[in-house]
């Protein structure tokens, strides 16, 4: 009862979050798109003149030539199409001058070798995993490593196979994987496992990979995982691969069901935790594509942060991510809602603006266009936010994005709590209890504010509600909620 | 017996399960723990005292009978049809013994006279016998999956060699906590019999022990199979070495009533008990039934601790005191124990299926595996008796045509309108709520507004359609819930207080939470109830409706068309080529070779472009023809298109690049291969 009474709290005051007018901080600028073109928009690729290739889910690529442009009509705007006839592309990037868009069956490389707007080179740059003709196997990406290996993230198997793929329809390769394509060959093979619906790959600041999955069986809730090589993120789908030699995985002997997460740690072999849960409902409830911030300050003061799609809510969430132990772990915070369709990627224009691709074929969102391109234009005014919330020694410590004034702290609702790693739908937030919380200490500038808390839990997410903080400009704070995932306490 | 457990595909029959030691009652068992205090045990005594049947012979006084009425035994009246006398001497002699856990106490103790009696009651039964049509012939292994996926398995034993497809295949089948309901005189009735029982089990036991699962006669007869498998008449060897002589049908009829077996089952009308037992109120709590020496003629029922416990503080309280008030809520979870409804259906925090049952419950409809459990389970109850209308709880507890979940394989099953009927006046009184949603439904009067209605439903909307198909129309996303009962089913006020707070009021829903700062939500739900409520005659949300075309059509673009999708013929990784000359064809990029080819219609690009489900598309035109199998080892590198759009297909065979090019020449096509910068070129023409 207390877990459901404490989430409709929070529930209750995310709505009126989205009540609150974004619109200060951010403009929302929608691209009129060609007539006669579902732009499903689910991939976007910012290439080096400006211009933005946006992939949509029919297998069209288009490129828009003046993407920032306003008013934003199709005839401003400019747009050409550049390849089509490809199977569902959910993912688009531009790698060393081409385009690679990642089909169900494989990644192309686009190339338009004689110059006329259209690519004439359709490519196999990656193929390898099974397809076997049923609905959920998306497959998506690609991101480029360090190296310069190719990564994409694959659904596991849902829903009926189709006889008509062969010796796929009876085990489909590499599903519930991510999957690596060594630079110089096409074939991809597994990297890391234990994911569900991977919508979202992408790089940090540093170029290491993240994805993100969505709430489901073996999925307690929406995660953003450190992808690397060996990883197992907890889908037992995915396992009957880890007994090929070339899996990097090591099978667990036993995957057991509705243990918890923090306690799976110990109990399954090689079970790695996300490094940030995002609570069901109030952050949303299927995370999509993820981009870091690399505008150098230009979309806010979020550099190097990264940012997630939110399909249900049509929104976007923020991730903070800091390295204890070595280990990326963070926090999770809301920014924005109700765009016009759910949110399935997004990117960063060169003036620092963030473009986001949508479409909500298949499953409902709160907005209610099926599908669109939006853009989020900083206004200039600086949103009073928490910037960072990091883990310290016996505690928290929460950054701001100016100066604010001192309040009583006492107000704060805070609480932690874990999950089920289970073969059913999602998990409740098990073992919830409050926090202890002394010691709140802002810092002389108002910036940095720190706090004690006597019951830090190893594996669970703590989870604060702020009280009103009003900046010394008078301000007030955007979004009170954060959601900390304390895999290790510092 | 000995014999069919030694053999391994025996040993995984559902009828091989663990043996229970005690007279069982599964929502005791699943409820009551011997760690638990007496105050909540004595709850459990009831439900024994109702369940085992004791008010029958034993009187309660009157504030205590509506609770604690009996639950009638299996109807006799044509049991000698359905058992034979040996397996009937066996279940009369010592039915604990023949079948482990039963609820039927056991009358014999072997003294004197006790296997006469036996002998006599076995005559008399076996004596009443009634024809039963043949049903049609089952399938034993149809019924092996009906039995494992229709919700016989939230009750009974799932047979170890069925593999729930849930289960991935690294893990092992979680085997039940929780003992199973005995079936163990399953193989013991005639094939027939057993499917006239599980096609109306009602009419054997009235009491809705054993609910209608609503199969057909073929479904019956395909369980009756399974269960059958492997079975060979048993016989009561024992029975035989006491040559004990005939002793005359009449004989078993008197024995029948003065043994009170009449108090339980009916044989024939007009038969009654003789004598009372005694009251409640005058009972011993260590004699009797309760006896630890068991007596001849006293009934014996298996009891372990905590139900003598459970019983013991059942009876002391209930000679004590008048029988506590009941609210309607405590009313509900009392009938729903009784019935055990809790095996399948989570309320208010209390029962579900035990997870390694739950596993066994799927759905037919692969695009609704997204939705989890919701697709599977049957649903949660927590205020299902503000949600659901008189009318449709009727439908759903004892009438026809409640079920909305076709994607599941359970179904809701029948207990019988006696044990039910009054749900229908509790629940809605026990799950009212404190301050009532105001919803105005006058919406005739305002015609206009299932207008609106339908403009918010549609995709243009809020897209209702995304997720719930009206009428004969799917919708566009997963198969929830179709919407076309919605007046009839849903009380107005739930349906306004689901669209404003979906996972406030119903539990786990995934219903996204449409009307968030809605500032004329209220209108908006009121005008979606209004079109819902004049449907008939009213045309379908926008986008329900495929009206757009989504046939490829080269000869329109005058251009080729490439189609990568599941193409019927050339597999999951296929790739169509439609020429504006009419003649088609596929590429199957596994393969690398040209594996069909068609003229006329080329491909409709509406699984790709339009549905979820992503089907595999068929080739629309005339004259298809396969080619022949490649030979070599080829792998996939892609294709270029020319300047008219003509794609080469690039491919390595046996290590060497290939450029491989159909063009359309006069109906046929001429092919043209080149490896290493040397052209052949052949013609296909059919």
């Amino acid at each position: 009862m207390v877990t459901k009474s404490l989430a409709l709290g929070f529930l209750a005051l995310s709505y009126q979050l989205l009540a609150q007018d974004q619109a200060d901080y951010y403009r929302t600028v929608t691209l009129e798109t060609p007539s006669g073109v579902n732009m499903e928009a689910s991939g976007l690729a910012v290439l080096p003149d400006g211009k933005l290739a946006v992939a949509i889910r029919k297998g069209e690529v288009w490129i828009i030539q003046n993407p920032s442009a306003e008013p934003p009509t199709v005839a401003n705007l400019g747009y050409q199409l550049f390849a089509s006839g490809m199977h569902e592309i959910l993912g688009l990037a531009y790698h060393e001058g081409d385009l690679y868009v990642t089909q169900r069956s494989e990644v192309t490389r686009l190339r338009d070798t004689d110059g006329d707007g259209s690519a004439d080179e359709y490519q196999t740059a990656s193929k390898g995993w099974g397809v076997s003709g049923a609905y959920h196997e998306y497959a998506y990406g690609p991101v480029f490593d360090r190296d310069g290996n190719m990564h994409n993230t694959l659904n596991c198997t849902m829903g009926k196979t189709w006889s008509g793929a062969g010796d796929e329809a009876k085990h489909p390769l590499w599903r519930g994987w991510s999957i690596i394509t060594p630079k110089g060959s096409t074939t991809a093979s597994g990297f890391s496992a234990g994911f569900r619906s991977p919508c979202g790959i992408g790089l940090n600041a540093e170029g290491d990979i993240f994805g993100a999955d969505q709430q489901g069986n073996w999925t307690p809730t929406s995660p953003i995982m450190h992808i690397r090589k060996g990883a197992f993120f907890g889908h037992a789908d995915s396992l009957a691969d880890a007994k090929r030699t070339a899996s990097p995985v090591k099978p667990p002997a036993k995957l057991l069901d509705g243990i918890t997460v923090a306690e799976a740690v110990t109990q399954v072999p090689g079970y790695c935790l996300p490094a940030v849960w995002l609570p069901y409902v109030k952050f949303g409830q299927s995370t999509t594509g993820l981009r870091c911030d690399l505008t150098g300050g230009k979309f806010g003061p979020f550099e190097k942060q990264m940012f997630v799609g939110e399909f249900v809510l049509s929104g976007i969430n923020r991730v903070f991510m800091e390295k204890i132990d070595g280990e990326y772990q963070g926090a999770c915070f809301p920014f924005v809602n109700g765009l016009q369709s759910a949110t399935l990627t997004l990117n960063f224009l060169t003036d620092g603006s963030m473009i986001v691709g949508q479409s909500n074929r298949g499953w409902n969102s709160y907005g209610n266009r099926a599908y669109g391109l939006q853009r989020l234009v900083p206004t200039g005014k600086v949103p009073l936010e928490v910037m960072k919330m990091e883990a310290l020694k016996g505690g928290f410590k929460f950054t701001f994005t100016q100066p604010i004034k001192p309040t009583d702290w006492s107000k704060t609702k805070a609480q932690n709590y874990t999950y089920l790693l289970t073969s059913k739908y999602g998990s409740p937030e098990v073992d919830p209890k409050p926090l202890q919380l002394t010691d709140w200490n802002l810092s002389a500038d108002g910036l940095s504010l720190t706090v004690k808390c006597s019951n830090l839990r190893a594996g669970y997410v703590h989870e604060f509600e702020l009280p009103e903080i009003t900046g010394q400009n008078n301000q007030k704070l955007w979004h009170r909620l954060c959601a900390y995932t304390l895999n290790r306490i510092p | 017996m000995i014999t069919a457990l030694s053999t391994p595909s025996a040993r995984a029959h559902p009828l091989q399960a663990e043996p229970i030691n005690h007279a069982y009652v599964f929502n005791f068992d699943q409820f009551f723990l011997p760690e638990d205090p007496d105050e909540h045990v004595v709850e459990g005594g009831y439900l024994l005292m109702a369940e085992l049947n004791c008010t029958a012979c034993h009187s309660v006084p009157e504030s205590w009978k509506a609770r604690l009425s009996a639950k009638p035994g299996p109807n006799l009246s044509a049991v000698g049809a359905r058992l034979d006398s040996d397996s009937l001497w066996l279940m009369v002699r010592s039915p604990q013994h023949r079948k482990k856990g039963t609820q039927m106490p056991g009358l014999f103790t072997g003294e004197d006279g006790d296997a006469e009696k036996v002998e006599a009651l076995t005559e008399y039964l076996s004596s009443l016998k009634k024809p039963e049509p043949r049903l049609p012939k089952g399938d034993e292994e149809r019924g092996k999956e009906l039995y494992h996926k229709v919700g016989c398995v939230a009750c009974h034993e799932p047979a170890t060699d069925f593999r729930p497809e849930k289960v991935s295949a690294e893990m092992s089948v979680e085997k039940p906590g929780l003992a199973s309901i005995p079936i163990a005189l399953a193989d013991a009735y005639d094939v027939n019999a057993l499917a006239h029982f599980l096609h109306d089990p009602l009419s054997h036991r009235p009491s809705g022990r054993m609910p209608n699962m609503r199969l057909t006669k073929q479904e019956a007869s395909d369980i009756a199979s399974y269960l059958h498998s492997g079975r060979t008449a048993e016989k009561a060897t024992e029975r035989a070495a006491l040559k004990i002589p005939a002793q005359g049908v009449e004989k078993g009829k008197a024995l029948f009533t003065q043994m009170k077996c009449v108090a339980c089952h009916q044989a024939e009308p007009s038969q009654s008990m003789s004598t009372a037992a005694k009251p409640v109120l005058n009972l011993k709590t260590k004699a009797g039934c309760l006896a630890d020496k068991p007596t001849s003629g006293i009934p014996r029922y298996d009891l372990n601790d905590l139900q003598k416990r459970a019983l013991r503080l059942a009876i002391t309280t209930i000679q004590k005191q008048q029988a506590p008030a009941m609210t309607a809520m405590q009313k509900v979870d009392w009938q729903m124990s009784r019935l055990n409804c809790y095996a399948c259906h989570d309320r208010d925090g209390k029962g579900g299926p035990e997870d390694p049952r739950a596993q066994y419950f799927g759905s037919n409809d692969g695009s609704a595996e997204s939705l989890g459990e919701l697709a599977h389970l049957p649903p949660n109850l927590d205020n299902v008796g503000r949600k659901l209308t008189r009318g449709w709880l009727q439908k759903v507890l004892y009438g026809e045509g409640g079920s909305v979940r076709p994607y599941m394989d359970t179904r809701m099953p029948h207990f019988g309108q006696a044990q039910t009927e009054m749900l229908v006046d509790l629940l809605p009184e026990s799950d009212q709520r404190e301050k009532p949603v105001k919803i105005d439904v006058s919406g005739l009067e305002k015609h206009h507004r299932a207008e609106l209605g339908r403009g918010l439903m549609g995709s243009t909307g809020l897209a209702c359609i995304s997720c719930h198909g009206l009428k004969d129309r799917k919708s566009l996303g997963p198969p929830v819930i179709r919407l076309t009962h919605t007046v009839d089913r849903l009380q107005p006020e739930y349906f306004k207080e689901l669209l404003l707070n979906p996972q406030a009021t119903q539990v786990g829903t995934m219903m996204p939470p449409m009307f968030i700062g809605r500032k004329k939500a209220d209108q908006e739900i009121e005008s979606i109830w209004t079109y819902l409520k004049e449907i008939e005659g009213q045309p379908l949300p926008e986008g329900l409706l495929s009206t757009e075309d989504f046939e490829l059509k080269p000869e329109k673009l005058g251009r080729p068309i490439v189609f990568r999708s599941f193409i019927e013929g050339a597999g999951s990784h296929a790739i169509g080529i439609g020429f504006p000359e009419g003649i088609h064809a596929a590429f199957d990029s596994v393969q690398c070779r040209w594996v069909l080819i068609w003229k006329g219609r080329f491909l409709d690009a509406m699984s790709n472009w339009q549905s979820r489900e992503m089907l595999p598309i068929k080739p629309l035109g005339t004259d298809l023809k396969t080619l022949p199998q490649a030979t070599g080892v080829r792998e996939f590198n892609g294709y270029r298109l020319n300047k008219d759009g003509v794609p080469t297909m690039l491919y390595q065979l046996d290590g060497q690049p290939v450029e491989d090019t159909l063009r359309p020449v006069d109906g046929r096509f001429e092919r043209s291969i080149k490896i290493k910068g040397q052209e052949s070129k052949e013609v296909l023409s059919w």
